[in-house]
């Protein structure tokens, strides 16, 4: 059976950005080093001109949250955005907090509504950003529940939301470890809602037979041992199939998630062999689990069958008749002669049938019985 | 284990549909439930009772002749007789009280059909109407040959028609010989020579549509029979002091008797009997006493029958008056010539006369059940 793992393989960020959970003030000059050097080692291959830009507008504190947490995860938003190679951020602006007061609809109680689109697109225009964008932070008794709103400029219809999982906020000595958390949730909004074909994982495929080929949906993807892993597959389930011939295939549902690494490791089982010429070769008799031969011969059966049932109810209707008119004395000929031999015809034709339905079942019965391999031989 | 359990269950399986299978199977043979009413298997018309032919391998009676008849019921007649009774046969089926179909069945509109299986087409058959007060004989001429031991078609009554039409037209040449004594169109009152021979004193007169035969007159049938032969008079004996009259068969059309013969003889006062010699040196002998008449209008009837298994036989109004049959000593198979002889203070006054070739002993009639229609659609 095959064995999957999952570690997780985005390194940690650097948490020197510890305090700016209580602080909004960030350098520039930091974000910009650090998003050079992130895409550096990277090795990015867009340009910094062909990213979409985003205005990002702050966050907003929902129920359950206060002020200084939304502070806090807009600044690990523009971190994030800061370190990705998938979005560039416009610079702030002064009315920025102001602009943001008057999208947001502070009596909306419904979380998808708590943010005017229209409203967000327009200060994206004004901004000369691609996309508008802010968040909204709720909160429950040490609890963190996010919320991030895109729209592109001008296109109230593109709104999107992504919501986060609710990420548990421990005071105290666990506070580093949920900003990590914080900055795997914000990376994964933000590309969920900027950039969806940058939400990928990877596959790893081990196992027996060697030169058995790897497919994830139907694609190919190489020939076992794999050299490394299948990197760039995008988050979601996929289907992973391995083929060799003389193996049963294996065929797998396998769920990958973003920045993980999925292991597979499959062990093929060999189809039944005969010897032929010296050499072995598959046993035709026993190649596939589909008994075709005995499907069709029994089809035959049941058409057979079937027609005799057809005939045989036409033969019995006509027999009926026959008594009906005999029992008056008035079965007459050459009247009735008609009658009677399409009667017995139908009864010929009848029996005829169900002797080859009969046959042919019981011969593909026998077939069935006698060629198949029992259920344990299957992979 | 577990493969081995797989396989039983996939052989119980088949074996179920096996089962299954042939049960459908079996009930689908063509065997309907027909025999149980005469619709039995046959090749060839041999194989079937009478009235039913072959066709399409079962004995079917032949088709409804007329729609607008709505019952139709077979007359069959059995010949126990040890001689062929042939086509053109004269049978009587009695209707009506002591007959075989009561006469609340015979209605006005009913009438007798034979079908010709030959040509597939069905005819009006001829019949003579012997009435009484409340039974009739309908005479009825066998369509074809009844051998001795089967049984054969006499009629199809067809009655209860939709309008209720009378159709029935007695004719008399149903009989062998058949004569009302009509006047004859050229005014004679003497019988016609080429039938007759006549001999006494006088002449033998027709007086209206009866022929008078007096004292001391003998008339001869010049018709000779051979085999089975019955011949019926109708009529009445005039005068209570009555004797030497004799109505049968004798041997010979010109001599006063020859044996062997056969005959109602009354040998004094009315008084008669079966007087029978049944071969050529046979002394005529009265079978048995004689049994008192009387003067009204009846039926005589005498029955011979020569040959192997023959006798003889007298009636009065259908009802038996003597018969003579005796296996080892039969009558000799010679033509037999029917005679009517006076010779006493009486004269006999006859209205018809019809001769049959009727066999003894007489073949039994039986009906079939009435078939009432029933318009079936093809």
């Amino acid at each position: 059976m095959p064995q999957r793992q999952q570690k997780h393989l985005l390194p940690h960020l650097t948490t020197t950005t510890a305090q700016k959970i209580k602080k909004r003030q960030i350098s520039s000059f930091f974000v910009v080093a650090s998003s050079l050097v992130y895409a550096l080692c990277a090795g990015h291959a867009y340009a910094a001109e062909d990213l979409p830009t985003v205005a990002l507008l702050p966050a907003r504190a929902g129920v359950g949250s206060s002020v200084k947490e939304a502070a806090g995860v807009l600044e690990i938003l523009r971190e994030t955005i800061d370190q990705s190679d998938y979005l560039l951020m416009r610079k702030e602006r002064r009315d920025d907090e102001k602009t943001i007061a008057q999208c947001f609809n502070k009596k909306e109680k419904q979380k998808d509504k708590a943010i005017d689109a229209k409203c967000l697109a327009d200060a994206a225009f004004q901004r000369a950003a691609d996309w508008g964008s802010t968040a909204v932070v709720y909160g429950d008794e040490g609890n963190l529940e996010i919320y991030l709103y895109a729209v592109k400029a001008r296109d109230p219809a593109s709104f999107v939301i992504k919501h986060a999982p609710v990420i548990s906020l421990p005071v105290g000595d666990g506070r580093e470890s949920s900003e990590d958390a914080l900055r795997r949730v914000t990376d994964l909004l933000l590309r969920r809602s900027f950039a969806p074909s940058s939400v990928v994982g990877e596959l790893l495929v081990t196992g027996l037979p060697e030169g058995a080929t790897v497919f994830v949906d139907d694609e190919e993807r190489g020939v076992l041992p794999l050299d490394e892993s299948i990197s760039g597959v995008l988050e979601g389930e996929h289907t992973v199939r391995v083929s060799m011939d003389g193996f049963w295939d294996d065929e797998q549902k396998v769920q990958i998630n973003f920045a993980e690494l999925t292991a597979f490791s499959v062990s093929l089982t060999a189809k039944p062999v005969a010897v032929k010429d010296g050499k072995l070769v598959p046993d035709p008799s026993k190649e596939t689990l589909v008994p075709w031969g005995p499907i069709a011969l029994g089809s035959v059966g049941g058409a057979g069958i079937a027609t005799g049932l057809v005939l045989g109810t036409l033969a019995a209707l006509d027999s009926a008749e026959v008594e009906r008119r005999a029992a008056a004395q008035q079965l007459f000929f050459p009247r009735d002669a008609e009658l009677v031999r399409r009667g017995s015809a139908l009864a010929l034709g009848a029996n005829i049938a169900y002797l080859i339905g009969v046959s042919s079942g019981a011969a593909a019965g026998a077939w069935w019985f006698f060629t198949l391999p029992p259920d344990e031989t299957k992979p | 284990m577990k493969a081995t359990q797989q396989k039983f269950a996939r052989r119980s399986y088949v074996g179920t549909a096996g089962i299954f299978s042939f049960l459908l199977s079996g009930a689908c043979l063509w065997h309907p439930n027909i025999e149980q009413n005469g619709y039995t298997n046959c090749n060839s018309d041999n194989d079937c009772a009478a009235g039913r032919y072959c066709d399409v391998g079962l004995c079917a009676p032949p088709p409804w002749r007329d729609f607008a008849y709505g019952q139709r019921q077979l007359v069959l007649v059995e010949n126990h007789s040890k001689q062929t009774m042939p086509a053109g046969t004269a049978v009587p089926v009695r209707i009506g009280e002591g007959g075989v179909i009561p006469i609340s069945d015979f209605g006005a509109d009913a009438r007798f059909a034979v079908f010709n299986r030959a040509t597939g087409a069905w005819q009006d058959q001829s019949v003579y109407r012997d009435l009484f007060d409340d039974f009739l004989i309908a005479w009825l001429p066998l369509a074809e040959d009844v051998a001795d031991g089967q049984t054969g078609t006499v009629t199809w009554i067809e009655s209860k028609h939709e309008d209720g039409v009378q159709s029935i037209t007695d004719t008399t040449d149903v009989f062998t010989f058949y004569d009302g004594f009509l006047p004859p169109s050229d005014g004679t009152q003497t019988l016609p020579v080429d039938d007759y021979r006549t001999f006494g004193t006088g002449q033998v007169t027709i007086n209206g549509d009866s022929l008078i035969v007096a004292d001391n007159q003998k008339v001869v049938l010049r018709r000779p029979w051979r085999g089975a032969v019955s011949a019926t008079i109708k009529g009445r004996i005039n005068g209570t002091d009555c004797d030497g009259v004799y109505m049968g068969f004798i041997a010979d059309d010109q001599a006063g008797y020859a044996a062997p013969s056969a005959g109602l003889f009354m040998v004094q006062n009315l008084a008669a009997g079966l007087e029978v010699a049944p071969h050529a040196d046979s002394v005529p002998t009265i079978n048995s006493a004689p049994t008192n008449l009387d003067t009204a209008l009846r039926r005589y009837t005498v029955e011979v029958t020569t040959g192997a298994g023959g006798g003889s036989r007298a009636l009065v109004d259908d009802v038996v008056l003597d018969e003579f049959i005796d296996e080892r000593n039969p009558f000799d198979d010679v033509d037999l010539y029917f005679v009517i002889d006076v010779d006493g203070a009486c004269s006999l006054e006859i209205d018809d006369l019809w001769v049959s070739a009727l066999p003894m002993p007489a073949p039994k009639i039986t009906v079939e059940t009435a078939v009432p229609l029933k318009l079936f659609s093809q």
